[in-house]
């Protein structure tokens, strides 16, 4: 469950950024970046902070 | 030209032949057609000078130019090197099964693809919906989802969350690694959720973009519908070159 609400939260950030900053939505490695970001790279840090 | 659908239908095409593919080599031969040309079909700055081709739909479509890579010769070529270099049938099948959907995908706009080139140079189109690539990259985003082209991708959106068990944790791990000993290879260096972003990273860009420009297109702009075959008309499509 907690791996869904962090894809969600991805998707519901990535389109609110790409809808008002369109160049956010055209290269593959900008979307996939921000994923890993969002679902890995976030995640790690708040585990460390811990 | 597809927004979206290169992003998403390998994995309609993964779940249907599940462990006699690969998902890499798939998205690698769905991406691979426009690798080299998209970026100078709409042109970029570098340091204050436009590098943009002359004529787009020639150069990414066309011959001379490099529609070549949208034939279906093309993904057979490259997938008989990848047999060679690899020795990995699965990569290579994979690959030009990739390139195949991304070549027929093409065939649904105005100007259509080269599909039989170098036996000929005639472009198969359907004329379903606008190519517009050659005007700008904005406009051609706002005539795309304006036409039937959305709604083709929008098939392939509502598909995958309709097969969503193919996103899952434990198809990655029964089907997806199996097929691919990439993977393994990855799983040692990397952990399994990282593998499993990268994974569902295609999957995630093509339905975001998909749900992103939409809103931007009739939301934050006024492009107008037009759902009828060959639209949005209110653009200028380009057809084959002659």
């Amino acid at each position: 469950m907690k791996e869904l609400l962090l894809y969600a939260v991805a998707a519901a950030v990535y389109v609110t950024l790409g809808v008002f900053i369109p160049e956010f939505l055209i290269t593959w490695p900008v979307g996939a970046g921000f994923l890993l970001l969002v679902v890995c790279g976030l995640p790690a840090l708040v585990r460390r902070l811990d | 030209m597809s927004w979206a659908a290169h992003d998403l239908e390998p994995y309609a095409i993964q779940r249907h032949l599940a462990g006699r593919v690969a998902i890499l080599p798939l998205l690698l031969g769905s991406y691979a057609p426009d690798l080299a040309s998209k970026w100078f079909v709409y042109g970029i700055d570098v340091f204050g000078i436009d590098l943009r081709a002359d004529d787009p739909v020639q150069f990414h479509r066309g011959w001379p130019g490099l529609g070549f890579t949208h034939s279906l010769t093309f993904g057979l070529v490259v997938a008989g090197l990848i047999l060679l270099l690899t020795r990995s049938k699965v990569w290579a099948l994979s690959f030009a099964i990739g390139q195949w959907a991304h070549a027929l995908t093409d065939v649904g706009d105005t100007v259509g693809t080269m599909l039989f080139f170098p036996f000929s140079t005639t472009f198969v189109h359907l004329d379903a919906w606008a190519y517009a690539g050659h005007t700008d990259r904005f406009t051609d985003a706002g005539a795309y989802f304006s036409g039937l082209g959305w709604v083709w991708d929008g098939v392939w959106v509502v598909y995958g969350l309709i097969a969503w068990r193919v996103l899952t944790r434990s198809y990655f791990r029964e089907v997806i690694v199996p097929a691919d000993g990439v993977w393994r290879w990855l799983g040692r260096r990397l952990p399994e959720d990282v593998l499993l972003a990268i994974y569902r990273a295609s999957f995630f860009y093509g339905s975001t973009r998909w749900v992103a420009w939409l809103i931007w297109a009739h939301v934050l702009h006024d492009f107008e519908f037009d759902l009828s075959w060959g639209g949005p008309h209110w653009v200028d499509a380009e057809h084959p070159p002659d």
